[in-house]
């Protein structure tokens, strides 16, 4: 008996995390994904009905709002934290004196909590009192900037405000791929007659491509996820116009009693995030086992 | 003390198999080493000596009694790691003692006794309070000992030990290690990549190749009788040149016949041939000769009837300080000879060459075993 | 200095007062009445400073219909960030030290199962484990969300103690168990005084990710037990009464404050502990 609890003392420490994640992500995920199919609607009922709240889902407008919502501020998000990330890392790592404290304040938005960002733009933005006011008191009588409660626009705000908070991220990233690039490499081209933009361009860049692609996944995955900044800049309004996957889900479940369509989107939500992981995890995977 | 058998063991990896049935039995006292090239299972091996591995089969016995299911650390071994393994978190003197600390069955002061005793040995008392990141790589060479050696053990095992450490504080450690299994006389399984290690410091060599036992034998006898064309090029540096050849029965004088760079056939006679060899009369051989099996004409002496003689020209000369090695091509393949230093032979010219043939051997091509 | 330079440093140098601008106006605005707000600008300093604001904000702002500031709401992120750093930190430390030192068959599987657990979106896990806390007795609880925030933490704990250990020789553990040393021992003696730069990486993430939840707390927690995001989310988001904006951005600062302290004394550690288990994944 002894004997036995050594041999597999390792296995046993392993036992209780892998039972809960077993348990809690993959079992969860069994249960979403079968609720997804039944008739449930305030309570969860375990009835089989097909594809019935897929059906519903999308045949629901606000549905359609979110999942356009989700394309456009995933678009404008990961492209301009890309922007802005490579920009950065790319003047930083010009040999900057001052480099280490500017890459603190480039980077101190990540520390903060979706929350709190969202409550500083949220003032900021405000048309009565907030950069509206400003620019009027410039001089600029008619400036109009209300783009927090117009419809069409608010969904922009989010944006600002999570390219605010996420590009100092995407800019340490960037740098420490620039930083991992075999100096010999870059003296080479440079004895070679090579210009600077043309060794960023030609061979640098080029050279991280593993790092673009790592940036774009945890982008993505930040956009897909991304619900308290909705919640607290724009609360999904005016109306639903800016409601995204994640925030619709968490009001059919929790405000709305629609346990089956919400199932039903989070499972949509997961296979999105699954097509964009999956081959990510796969391949990191595989390049550990070839090292 | 104690001997060591290893019978018949095999170690398998999923459904490669690494070990294949090894045996080996060295008695008390005896410095065993492992050589052969990377994968060839030496490492493994030791492990399962050790006991961090367990073999698929066979059994392994220390000082006669099979170990197989106790743990290592009641195996009674100690042993000295390729990258020292010294615990970078605890002083010299802690790393040392941790073994005896964790197992508690000695007094602080047999501990202390016991520390004081292998610093002095390995002279690194001034060093005992330091961490390892502090210490060269000669001296956490000696601490990794000091930590093996403190506790006594049946056997010690050295994990490629040297090979870390440059080429200078190589020599000096290996000379070490030597000196020290002469004063305490303890059995020693010692994994090396390096042939020079293993003739200078065995007393007993096991050449791996592919999980195999190549060849088990005295250091001598190795070098001068390898089992197969494989330990006849390992072991030895330059290694042993191995020389397609054919061999010829003229009035029952057995004799090889080489082609020669300028296509003629250079024949040899054998001295003293074994009998055995007579059946491969007509067939394809490697020749086996080392280095210094040649000479040059000039420096040859006492020359004997083992000696033959013969020209070639020479496509390369390297001097190596005490000697000249000289390149020449015989049988389609090039062949290093070892000539005196203040030689005459020059590179572009053609040289006359000495070769003792009663230091020749012989392999069969198809299978590459020592005739 | 070539024009070039010049450039590179004005650059730069916008971009420093793109990141600081909101820090700036929140600080100003968290120390000016209501009327200073009203009169001056969102940039101009305030006319008369006023600590009001962040007394309000922590004794006796309106949470819902409580009206008593934010400190209870600290507190309870407290307890339920503290436990939960710690015990998904030592799980995850013994996970990634099994899985690198003590391997056996299908031990990759299970990492890579643990690591998959690191990228659901959470959506797909808040119905089911909303029933759960209910089943176990603890919804609504501080107890029930440090058992959420472990159960998803250990994903990421253990991807950084085990790329951690695998750079550490696994002849120091063959060493030690020659030695004599066993298991815990071994964990105890040698992985642990190995583990520090992993161990306050990990605690850095695990702290900022568990303070700044908002999810899950908004989700699994009721009434006096809501941790501090939601609680300002409370705050700034009531329909009722004026809009105090001086209130919400001292509200916002005290939420922000602990991540950012923690963020600027040992800032170096999280870059590197970010980029690390981004980059290598």
């Amino acid at each position: 008996m002894l004997r036995w609890l050594q041999n597999n003392l390792p296995r046993i420490v392993l036992a209780p995390s892998l039972v809960a994640v077993a348990v809690f992500v993959y079992g969860f995920i069994i249960w979403t994904a079968y609720v997804s199919m039944t008739s449930s609607k305030l309570l969860p009922r375990y009835d089989f009905a097909g594809l019935l709240q897929y059906e519903k889902l999308w045949s629901m407008p606000r549905w359609y709002v979110a999942l356009e919502n989700l394309f456009v501020f995933s678009g404008l998000f990961i492209f301009f934290c890309m922007a802005l990330g490579l920009l950065l890392a790319i003047m930083l790592d010009q040999r900057i004196r001052l480099e280490g404290a500017l890459r603190t304040i480039y980077l101190y938005p990540m520390a903060l909590s979706f929350v709190v960002t969202g409550t500083a733009w949220k003032w900021i933005l405000n048309p009565g009192l907030g950069v509206e006011k400003m620019v009027r008191d410039l001089g600029f009588e008619s400036f109009e900037f209300n783009w927090l409660v117009d419809p069409d626009m608010a969904i922009y705000t989010i944006v600002i405000a999570g390219v605010w908070q996420s590009s100092g991220f995407v800019m340490a990233m960037f740098l420490a791929g620039l930083r991992s690039i075999d100096s010999e490499i870059i003296k080479a081209a440079h004895m070679d007659g090579a210009s600077l933009p043309r060794i960023y361009l030609g061979i640098i860049i080029p050279s991280m491509s593993p790092v673009f692609f790592s940036t774009f996944v945890v982008l993505g995955h930040l956009a897909i996820k991304s619900f308290d900044l909705i919640v607290v800049l724009t609360g999904g309004g005016p109306g639903y116009a800016t409601d995204m996957p994640a925030t619709f889900m968490y009001a059919m479940a929790f405000q709305r009693g629609r346990i089956g369509i919400s199932a039903a989107s989070a499972t949509i939500m997961l296979m999105t995030v699954m097509a964009v992981v999956v081959p990510y995890l796969y391949s990191e995977l595989r390049k550990k086992d070839n090292d | 003390m104690a001997s060591l058998e290893i019978r018949n063991v095999i170690k398998r990896f999923g459904a490669v198999e690494v070990l294949k049935n090894i045996d080996i039995n060295i008695d008390d006292g005896e410095f065993l080493v492992l050589v052969g090239p990377s994968g060839c299972g030496k490492s493994t091996l030791l492990n399962a000596i050790a006991g961090l591995e367990n073999a698929s089969a066979g059994d392994i016995l220390i000082d006669n009694k099979i170990v197989n299911d106790i743990p290592p650390k009641d195996r009674d071994i100690a042993m000295v790691f390729q990258s020292y393994a010294l615990y970078p978190n605890m002083t010299v003197r802690n790393n040392i003692t941790f073994g005896m600390r964790v197992r508690k069955r000695r007094t602080a002061e047999q501990i202390e006794v016991a520390l004081d005793r292998v610093a002095e040995l390995l002279q690194i008392t001034p060093l005992l309070d330091r961490k390892p990141s502090q210490l060269s790589g000669g001296q956490r060479q000696r601490v990794a000992m000091g930590r093996a050696l403190v506790r006594d053990p049946k056997i010690f095992l050295f994990d490629e030990p040297l090979s870390n450490l440059d080429a200078k504080l190589r020599v000096d450690m290996r000379t070490e290690i030597k000196k020290l299994h002469q004063r305490l006389g303890t059995t020693i399984v010692y994994v090396t990549h390096d042939q020079i290690e293993a003739i200078t410091l065995a007393t007993r060599i096991a050449v791996m190749k592919d999980g195999i036992v190549q060849q088990f034998d005295t250091p001598q006898v190795i070098y001068t009788q390898p089992a197969n064309a494989f330990v006849a090029s390992f072991m030895g540096s330059p290694a042993m040149n191995l020389i397609p050849a054919k061999l010829g029965d003229e009035d029952g004088n057995l004799h090889v016949e080489v082609i020669q760079e300028s296509g003629e056939s250079l024949s040899l006679e054998i001295h003293k041939p074994e009998d055995r060899l007579r059946a491969h009369v007509g067939a394809a051989i490697l020749l086996g000769l080392r280095p210094e099996a040649f000479g040059d004409q000039e420096h040859s002496v006492g020359i004997n009837e083992s000696v033959r003689q013969f020209s070639s020209p020479v496509e390369m000369t390297e001097p190596t300080g005490p000697d000249m090695l000289a390149m020449i091509n015989l049988g389609g393949v090039e062949v290093t000879t070892r000539l005196n230093a203040a030689t005459q032979v020059r590179m572009g010219s053609a040289g006359h060459f000495t070769v003792d043939m009663s230091k020749a051997v012989f392999f069969d091509s198809e299978s590459g075993k020592r005739i | 200095m070539t024009v070039g330079r010049w450039l590179l440093f004005i650059v730069l140098g916008i971009f420093v007062a793109y990141f600081l601008t909101p820090l700036y106006v929140m600080v100003i605005t968290s120390l000016k009445s209501l009327d200073d707000i009203r009169m001056g600008g969102m940039m101009s300093l305030p006319t008369e400073i006023t600590f009001d604001p962040w007394i309000k904000a922590w004794n006796s702002a309106c949470v819902g219909i409580q009206c008593e500031g934010l400190n209870g709401y600290f507190w309870n992120s407290v307890k339920i960030a503290v436990p939960a750093v710690l015990i998904s930190t030592i799980l995850g430390a013994l996970n990634g030290y099994v899985l690198t030192k003590w391997r056996f068959r299908g031990a990759d599987i299970v990492f890579a199962l643990m690591l998959f657990g690191c990228f659901i979106p959470f959506q797909v896990v808040l119905m089911p484990m909303a029933r759960m806390l209910g089943f176990l007795g603890v919804a609504g609880t501080i107890p029930g969300l440090v058992l959420v925030h472990v159960v998803y933490g250990i994903g990421f704990a253990t991807l950084f103690f085990r790329n951690y250990y695998v750079t550490i020789p696994d002849e120091l553990v063959k060493a030690a168990t020659i030695d004599g040393a066993g298991f815990f021992t071994i964990f105890w003696r040698i992985m642990l005084p190995l583990s520090v730069p992993i161990i306050v990486v990990t605690v850095i993430w695990q702290f900022t990710q568990i303070w700044n939840d908002f999810l899950f707390g908004v989700s699994f927690s009721a009434g006096g037990g809501q941790p501090i995001t939601v609680a300002l989310n409370n705050i700034v988001n009531s329909s009722t009464g004026v809009k105090e904006y001086n209130l919400d951005m001292a509200a916002a600062m005290i939420v922000g404050l602990p991540t950012f302290l923690v963020y600027v004394f040992a800032g170096r550690y999280f870059i590197r502990g970010l980029t690390a288990g981004s980059v290598k994944g």
